[in-house]
């Protein structure tokens, strides 16, 4: 959940229902009136933490230090 | 009718218009050669590239077609559809990219059918990826110009063919009279619109809706909303879940093999700098997508509460979603706001559009006729026969445009699943396995295409006997890539071990005499 607290504009706008004493993570039946859902619309959480997070940020960046390692590797052939 | 609205939004389109436009006759006289023409000389900032591909990946599809899918079939499609695409951009670089650009030079690689032959060799994998990368451009671009048809259309009050007509006109101007350079410099522009028009649009929709949690709520209470909100289970249950899982996996490693995103990574000035077009074209297009989505939520949440009509009922179809929102919405309540939104979709057409007529041009002039047929043209030559190349698939995304069968959603499906089909496979394989031959690596390719191909076209003759074994147009991709994988793998296993000559530079091996000849006289 860290990333949706930090990133993403679905996080900002639950965060903003929740500094207007809104509580919930926006999922009707979760604190929230309405059914609960059954649907696969809450992989967006998960979704989003390994492609906003986890996939972008840490593999560029190791990828970046791999680069600084071995400029050698990233000249032209 | 919010008429004066709608003026104050169309005079800031034409503004916007003409200064795209202005620009890209500017950066005319940088283009003197087809390398400047299509690779910007190998001298673009990273940070320009990765705005570019993004803008690219995010297009008319994601601000138009896709908030229009959610608002009809659920919200189901955000996270199958549009967060995986980030992820395509690393997985890129990680596979990919190092390899594209540090080979560039020494192999002349302009095109992704460049790296499939100087990889695998041989002409017949070059043909078969220049077709596919056309038949995937055709139905690409053709979703843009739709989006642009519908809302020009909406706007002036005039029929849709009229609409499209007049947004084909403006953007041919825009294509023809630029290139690699004037696409790098407009896209900036284009994409920053983007990024504004989004961040906009969150800010509008969070107000609109009393709410996040306010939203989704009141769509569940709402008559049909629980089915709308659960739609992708009661559809298909576990199966589709599963099914759906396989999108997950189009989208994301499908990346790789979208040439209007990936043959950018030519362009890059230094090579080292690869991570930042990787995480910079993710968070671009992590910022403008999901908010593209949230709008066809809002426009859902307008409908079940009486502010918006039905507008699959009143347009016949949901691709004037983001139309009726900017014009009619917007265009009464904050006209302004309207017109940067509406920029920000002709911004999103145009970063892509560009890059798809001259790929497409690409792949017919350079791919096919110049490398396979007419080795010894000139760069004038090559440049000319570019230009015309870029006409004739113009003739072709027309054509499609004017018969717009299919919602704009799944125009972009069909082009996405045949690049995805064609190219991925064949892409990842070549720099991650040894045991890749140039048979093998042709069979895959081709086999991609014609099943992608064959598929797509099997879904869209009305027979209603092939249908059920469709969900969306992207059911035509994930089997082609996949078989595609199975081929070439199968295929490279039994037959004869020749590979071009970037194979043993990437993975290390001393060539065999003929192939060390090839290398020698590059």
């Amino acid at each position: 959940m860290l990333d949706i607290l930090l990133l993403g504009e679905y996080a900002i706008l639950i965060i903003i229902d929740w500094l207007r004493g809104i509580q919930g993570w926006g999922l009707p039946g979760f604190g929230l009136p309405g059914t609960p859902w059954t649907s696969t619309w809450f992989l967006i959480y998960i979704t989003e933490w390994l492609c906003w997070f986890i996939i972008p940020i840490v593999t560029m960046l190791w990828w970046r230090s791999w680069a600084k390692k071995h400029p050698e590797l990233l000249e032209e052939i | 009718m919010p008429e004066m609205g709608i003026i104050i939004e169309g005079i800031i389109i034409v503004i916007w218009i003409l200064l795209i436009i202005g620009l890209g006759i500017y950066s005319k006289k940088y283009i003197k050669s087809s390398g400047e023409f299509m690779v910007g000389g190998r001298a673009i900032p990273v940070w320009m590239l990765g705005f570019w591909s993004a803008g690219a990946s995010v297009s008319a599809w994601a601000f138009f077609g896709l908030p229009g899918a959610i608002y009809a079939f659920g919200p189901w499609q955000h996270w199958a559809l549009c967060i995986p695409m980030m992820a395509g951009f690393p997985i890129t670089v990680l596979f990919l990219g190092r390899w594209m650009r540090i080979a560039a030079k020494k192999y002349d690689l302009m095109t992704m059918p460049d790296f499939l032959a100087a990889v695998y060799g041989g002409k017949l994998i070059r043909i078969f990826a220049a077709i596919g990368i056309v038949i995937g451009c055709v139905f690409y671009a053709t979703a843009q110009f739709k989006a642009l048809g519908i809302l020009l259309s909406t706007i002036l009050g005039i029929p849709y063919v009229a609409g499209a007509a007049i947004g084909i006109a403006i953007s041919a101007i825009y294509i023809i009279i630029g290139g690699f350079i004037a696409g790098a410099i407009i896209n900036v522009l284009n994409v920053s619109m983007m990024i504004l028009a989004s961040l906009i649009a969150v800010a509008l929709g969070y107000i609109w809706t009393g709410g996040f949690a306010n939203m989704y709520a009141t769509i569940a209470m709402a008559s049909g909303g629980v089915s709308w909100t659960n739609q992708d289970v009661a559809a298909g249950g576990a199966a589709w879940s599963l099914w759906i899982s396989w999108a997950f996996f189009l989208s994301s490693f499908g990346l790789a093999g979208q040439p209007q995103i990936v043959q950018k990574l030519y362009g890059i000035k230094k090579p080292s700098t690869l991570w930042l077009w990787g995480l910079l074209g993710a968070i671009v297009f992590g910022i403008t997508c999901p908010a593209y989505c949230y709008l066809g939520v809002v426009t859902k949440y307008l409908t079940v509460t009486g502010q918006a009509p039905n507008i699959v009922a009143v347009y016949g179809s949901p691709d004037y979603v983001i139309a009726w929102l900017t014009v009619y919405k917007l265009g009464a309540e904050a006209p302004v706001l309207g017109g940067l939104l509406i920029a920000g979709v002709i911004a999103a057409a145009w970063s892509t559009v560009d890059g798809f007529v001259m790929m497409g041009g690409a792949a017919l002039a350079r791919d096919i006729v110049n490398k396979c047929f007419r080795p010894n043209w000139t760069d004038k030559q090559l440049l000319r026969a570019l230009r015309i190349g870029m006409l004739i698939v113009g003739v072709l995304m027309v054509i499609e445009t004017m018969f717009p069968a299919e919602l704009i959603t799944w125009l972009a499906a069909i082009g996405w699943a045949q690049f995805a089909a064609t190219l991925t496979p064949a892409l990842l394989l070549a720099t991650t396995w040894k045991g890749i031959t140039k048979w093998g690596g042709t069979a895959g390719v081709l086999v991609g295409l014609v099943v992608s191909a064959g598929l797509t076209l099997l879904y869209r003759i009305p027979m209603g006997t092939v249908r059920f074994l469709k969900m969306f147009y992207l059911d035509a991709g994930a089997w082609g890539m996949i078989l595609g994988f199975i081929t070439i793998v199968i295929v490279s296993l039994v037959t004869k071990k020749e590979r071009g000559p970037l194979y043993y530079d990437i993975h290390g091996i001393a060539p065999p005499q003929p192939v060390q000849q090839t290398i020698t006289q590059k």
